[in-house]
């Protein structure tokens, strides 16, 4: 066989173009294209109903307060209320589910979330927050939200996130996460990650025996 | 110098793992892209929720598309793998897959090594058809929505690129590690030391994707030919198959992921790998 | 198998690759791959 030199330098060019190409590309699209999973969810559409103003208000707010305090939200539910952090001023402690319409385990567990809500003390309350609708036109995924919630017989109230929430979704590595907050907007304890609904009972049985 | 099959398929496998995991920098965070790139799917395996990644696992990605509340049969991945298996067969095992080349870099490390039983080459196929696709069409919930039952389950490389880098990065993550965990994390093992003993043991007793591929090797385009007239049936090519094929009985056996070290070891150069179906032409 | 045969094959399978892919854009699942794929599947890393 005809022994050539060209196809070592040939291949050697490739390597040398492609592989730094890939890196390139791939370090560009990371500083533009990557976040974490809920910050995907709430890409452009949703700043819409956040507003600059709010999220930089939130941005000095998480700096100045309490790092573990829940930031300060305005946000629609499923039914279209709206509804503020004060929410959690009405019950001692809010379960606060973070779910998304994608996921499996999260649908999952609705339904016997949905039972719980309605058998738990007076003075705690499950709320709900979607984390794949992606503002006022995305009406697929609120209404597969709303179809989710009949078809597990829950009543409690589910917000939809916006801006507002960024502060906590940005350390939101999947869901379902459940987070605890207290009747001053605080939150209490570590965050429970994946559907542990027996979890997230033990923290609050706990947590009111503590009290 | 002559540029064997070995040296190019090495090029390749690297910059096909250097473009499907492009994004290194998320490993720091522990986070994921989330680019729109990721509506597309790598040709080979590679999980999605590897921080690196920049595309969709192929296999996850029909497991999400049959077992969603929408669909139950994807038209987009099924075409996607059809048309990769009808171009390249199992050559994207060989030459594109990147837990394809992690196989044969750890089949380096020196340990007794192990031919493998034939029966075992069938689990791979019960593996494709009753978890990528029966499951996650037929367990589903209330809402209709199916479990991703071969990444839930089994699936070694989601394991070791998504789940190892996501749990060093995410302290609540670890606090989540329960028996599911330990079932996969035991599934990586045995897969690891299986291919440390077997030469890529996963591609060729689990990997679904490999099945599937391995169906196309008779039709497709890029391909193997044994010349007739060449060959002197020395059986060199036989022995130094490392999957266990013979190239002049069965050139185009499912088992046969196109590396090309049977041509390398022709001394007639009766056995030829490319895309052209003329007789003789190569790949150089 | 044949040579003819083959070459059927193989323009029989492009073609309906085509297609599938084709309609499934069309469907709309390349958003629902998306979105798997953007948020991190606890199920596929182990955490059910």
């Amino acid at each position: 066989m005809r022994q050539k030199n060209n196809p070592i330098k040939k291949y050697a060019a490739l390597c040398c173009i492609l592989l730094p190409a890939a890196i390139l590309a791939g370090c560009a699209g990371t500083s533009t294209g990557s976040r974490d999973s809920a910050d995907a969810a709430l890409s452009s559409p949703a700043a819409k109903s956040g507003a600059s103003e709010s999220a930089d208000a939130v941005d000095t707010q998480a700096q100045e307060t309490d790092a573990s305090a829940f930031p300060a939200f305005t946000a629609t539910d499923l039914d279209g209320n709206t509804v503020t952090e004060s929410i959690f001023t009405e019950k001692d402690l809010t379960v606060l589910n973070i779910w998304g319409t994608f996921c499996g385990p999260c649908i999952g567990e609705m339904p016997e979330l949905g039972k719980w809500a309605k058998e738990m003390p007076d003075n705690v309350q499950i709320v709900g927050l979607i984390i794949d609708i992606n503002g006022e036109e995305d009406t697929e995924h609120r209404d597969l939200a709303i179809e989710i919630t009949e078809k597990a017989g829950t009543e409690f109230t589910n917000l939809i996130a916006n801006m507002d929430f960024a502060p906590i979704l940005k350390d939101v590595v999947g869901v379902p996460t459940t987070l605890f907050i207290d009747k001053d907007g605080n939150i209490v304890g570590d965050p429970i990650v994946g559907a542990n609904v027996d979890g997230y009972k033990t923290f609050v049985e706990d947590y009111l025996n503590g009290q | 110098m002559k540029i064997t099959y070995a040296i190019k398929r090495k090029l390749l496998q690297i910059i096909a793992l250097g473009c499907s995991n492009a994004h290194l920098l998320n490993f720091k965070g522990g986070k994921i892209y989330t680019g729109k790139w990721k509506q597309f799917c790598n040709p080979g395996l590679n999980c999605y929720s590897c921080p690196a990644a920049g595309f969709a696992c192929p296999i996850g990605a029909l497991q999400a598309v049959n077992g969603s509340m929408q669909f139950s049969f994807s038209f987009y991945v099924t075409g996607l793998l059809l048309a990769f298996g009808l171009l390249l067969g199992r050559a994207v095992c060989g030459w594109l897959c990147p837990f394809g080349l992690l196989q044969e870099l750890i089949h380096k490390i020196p340990s007794p090594k192990w031919h493998l039983k034939k029966g075992f080459l069938y689990v791979k196929y019960v593996v494709l058809v009753v978890f990528v696709l029966i499951l996650p069409i037929a367990a589903t919930d209330y809402m209709g929505m199916g479990k991703p039952a071969f990444c839930q389950y089994i699936c070694p490389a989601g394991t070791l690129e998504g789940g190892l880098f996501l749990l060093a990065a995410h302290e609540n993550l670890r606090n989540a590690i329960g028996a599911l965990f330990g079932l996969k994390a035991a599934i990586l093992i045995l897969t690891l030391i299986g291919c440390v003993l077997v030469y890529r043991c996963f591609c060729r007793v689990l990997c679904p994707l490999g099945a599937i591929y391995g169906l196309f090797n008779k039709f497709s385009i890029f391909h193997l030919t044994v010349d007739s007239h060449k060959c002197v049936g020395c059986g060199k090519c036989k022995d130094v198959c490392q999957m266990e094929v013979d190239p002049v009985k069965t050139p185009d056996s499912a088992e046969c992921i196109r590396c090309g070290a049977c041509a390398d070891a022709c001394p007639t150069g009766a056995v030829c790998l490319g895309f052209s179906t003329k007789r003789g032409k190569s790949l150089a | 198998m044949g040579s003819k045969t083959k070459i059927w094959a193989r323009a029989a399978g492009l073609i309906t690759s085509c297609v599938f892919l084709i309609y499934g854009l069309h469907r709309g699942e390349a958003g629902v791959v998306l979105n798997k794929a953007v948020n991190i599947c606890l199920e596929c890393i182990g955490l059910g």
